[in-house]
């Protein structure tokens, strides 16, 4: 049987859906007999999920665009557009 | 100055004057770049230079999406190539090299292993919105190298192989990478909001 260290590093190629089919049948094996990997399984998938979720929506709400970076962009944009 | 009919008033912005984008977007531009890239010197410079892209093509600007929605547009290509940048000159992993990784197995076996969480992925709301810090500070936690992989993965639409060409990475090490990554956010998630740390569960019993 493969190891936990080996099903966790599939589980996360499986996300991808890179893990061969073989590897897969392995896996699923595991998790039969491995309550930790099923969770981390299941629980990976959402963390995953949560990421994308981050990447797409979300955004550090309490981050503000510095003065000095502000002031030099508006100059930049200033210059540019001859204004 | 141009509007776009089809806009509600207070949507529609002035695509043809950039002299009010800092004011209207620039915070708004800056946390996207910022929750991206990580680093703030980054996420400034991306900003100026997707506004200043933006005031160059703005003849293709058609007024079908917001002023907000067009300009976030053109930053998010240029994150990709900053990431994709990012990770060409890093250089690859070596499969066998991570310290942190190795310290959460012994014998194979996790060293803790993985507990039911007691929490939800929030659906909307001002919960939403701490879940969204929470997880913005564990990608900041990770190693950078790991983070602009991770991330570009997320962003990047195009097929691995692609990605990989972009990056300059074998398809093997972008794997060893993303499962580090994942590794470290579930951790750190599980700690910082689903469940606990599973280091305080010292003595449960493992598989």
């Amino acid at each position: 049987m493969i190891s936990c260290r080996r099903a966790a590093a599939w589980t996360s190629r499986e996300l991808d859906a890179a893990l061969n089919p073989a590897a897969r049948s392995l896996l699923g094996f595991h998790r039969l007999v491995c309550g930790n990997c099923r969770r981390y399984g299941r629980q990976l998938a959402e963390v995953d999920a949560a990421v994308g979720g981050f990447l797409a929506d979300g955004l550090p709400e309490s981050a503000r665009l510095p003065d000095a970076a502000r002031e030099r962009i508006t100059q930049a944009l200033r210059d540019a557009s001859g204004g | 100055m141009s509007h776009t009919p089809q806009l509600p008033e207070h949507l529609r912005g002035a695509p043809l004057d950039p002299h009010g984008w800092v004011e209207r977007h620039g915070d708004y531009l800056y946390r996207f770049a910022l929750g991206k890239v990580g680093r703030g010197e980054a996420a400034e410079d991306l900003v100026q230079e997707a506004l200043l892209a933006a005031w160059r093509g703005r003849a293709r600007y058609g007024g079908r999406a917001t002023e907000r929605s067009w300009l976030t547009a053109i930053l998010k290509r240029k994150v990709i190539d900053w990431l994709r940048a990012a990770v060409r000159n890093r250089g690859r992993v070596e499969p066998g090299d991570d310290g942190w990784v190795d310290k959460q197995f012994r014998g194979g076996k996790w060293r803790t292993g993985p507990d039911e969480w007691e929490a939800d992925t929030p659906g909307a709301g001002v919960e939403r919105r701490e879940f969204w810090e929470v997880v913005s500070g564990c990608t900041g936690k990770l190693p950078p190298r790991l983070r602009d992989v991770f991330v570009l993965w997320h962003l990047d639409e195009r097929p691995t192989d692609e990605v990989c060409q972009a990056a300059k990475v074998t398809p093997t090490n972008l794997w060893v990478m993303l499962h580090r990554a994942r590794l470290r956010m579930w951790r750190c998630l599980t700690r910082n909001w689903y469940g606990v740390d599973p280091d305080d569960r010292e003595g449960r019993a493992e598989p």
